[in-house]
């Protein structure tokens, strides 16, 4: 049969109906049946063993944000955001895998931008606070050019409003980033049946706890679990996987390096604990 | 029209752009807490050793410090010449659909590498002697 793509409107022939890849410009894509029969069956009461219920791409529905147009920017971001919060079950399994990759993209980046601009004056404060044990670890590291050191010495001190600025400008790039390598991972443990853009909408849509990251002392601690939760649930529905292969994608990094990325957190904390008391 | 391997490319470019005019090896309180306190490297070791070299095209050097990092930093590298390609140019990219079966034999492959490679880094760090004869 013939299918269109309605990214590059390239017109292919293919054997089968459902989700697939444009042979043009690599984009997933969903070719209709033909005869508008034949819906898949539904799945046995509770699904397959381990694996939890969830719509097809078919039968999934937009969610509030990609209603946007009828229901008003504001609106439509609180009801994602009041429906991501209260019925998380109910946002994934409504979530289309297939949507635009902006959605999601443009929702993290809006939950990210309201979280940075709430959080610069704690991290003004914070920067204060920790700048002299910052200047510490610094003076122990040798052979530093001035030049790096300084730029070390605002990025670790907590920045500036142009630093938490520029963090805002950038994150898009760095959600892609993360995205990547979290899909990654989604192939490695079969995670990944509804392709790269489903894994970018559920990471953005993820990001809405943060919204609550400004709290001082819990809400970036509470904002990034349930950020966690959130995306092994949402690639659990989205990409119609497991919720223990979902686990495993989304955590495997972070155990793989942990002892890199937490062990070098800890020594950082503790030579500014050490710091602080010897002040 | 922005794709996975695009994601990848723009992964690589990004990371070997930090690892060539950011010296984070360099900070005091950078490096692999295991190894500090027991002696013995993690699976992640020379990591942030091959992503230096790479991006200043030891490849040797990387080699020494973690194959399978080399390796994965290659294929980052080849990620950056098809996202250029496919974003710039237009040129579509290959697909590749795996079976469930062969899935399964990438995954098993996978874990015999990381083993294998870290077997490699732990050798290379406490007993180099045995690679050296």
């Amino acid at each position: 049969m013939q299918a269109s793509c309605p990214h590059c409107k390239n017109v292919f022939s293919t054997e089968r109906t459902g989700i697939q890849f444009c042979p043009n410009c690599g984009q997933q894509i969903n070719v209709p049946d033909p005869s508008g029969a034949a819906a898949p069956p539904p799945p046995p009461p509770g699904g397959a063993p381990g694996v939890p219920p969830s719509l097809g791409a078919g039968q999934r529905g937009p969610v509030p944000w990609e209603e946007r147009g009828q229901r008003g920017l504001f609106g439509a971001f609180f009801e994602t955001c009041k429906m991501l919060v209260m019925q998380p079950e109910m946002f994934w399994s409504r979530l289309r895998p297939d949507g635009s990759l902006g959605d999601g993209l443009f929702f993290g980046w809006i939950c990210f931008a309201i979280y940075g601009v709430l959080n610069i004056p704690l991290q003004l404060v914070s920067s204060s606070l920790n700048r002299g044990s910052v200047d510490q670890i610094l003076a122990a590291s040798k052979d530093m050019p001035p030049e790096v050191r300084r730029m070390f010495a605002t990025l670790l001190g907590g920045g500036s409003v142009g630093i938490i600025v520029g963090e805002i400008i950038i994150y898009p790039v760095f959600m892609i980033i993360g995205a990547a390598i979290t899909h990654l991972f989604c192939m490695i443990f079969g995670v990944s049946k509804n392709g790269f853009n489903a894994t970018v909408r559920v990471l953005g849509y993820a990001q809405a706890p943060y919204l609550i990251g400004w709290i001082p002392c819990c809400g970036q601690l509470v904002a990034a679990i349930y950020s966690i939760v959130l995306v092994i649930w949402g690639l659990a529905r989205v990409q119609e996987s497991t919720t223990a292969r979902s686990v495993m994608a989304v955590l495997a990094l972070p155990v793989l390096l942990c002892c890199c990325i937490f062990g070098a957190a800890m020594i950082a904390g503790m030579a500014g604990a050490g710091a602080a008391n010897m002040r | 029209m922005f794709g996975f391997v695009d994601a990848l490319g723009l992964t690589g470019a990004v990371g070997f752009l930090v690892a060539r005019f950011v010296p984070v090896a360099r900070l005091p309180f950078w490096g692999c807490a295991i190894r500090r306190t027991t002696g013995w490297p993690c699976p992640g070791c020379g990591l942030t050793r091959v992503a230096d070299r790479m991006s200043h095209f030891n490849v040797a050097g990387a080699w020494e410090a973690n194959p399978l990092g080399t390796v994965a930093a290659m294929l980052f590298m080849v990620a950056i010449v098809a996202a250029v390609l496919h974003v710039a140019f237009k040129v579509p990219m290959p697909q590749v659909t795996l079976t469930p079966r062969e899935w399964y034999w990438v995954r098993v492959a996978l874990g015999v590498l990381v083993v294998v490679n870290y077997g490699f880094v732990v050798v290379h760090t406490r007993f180099p002697y045995l690679l050296t004869g």
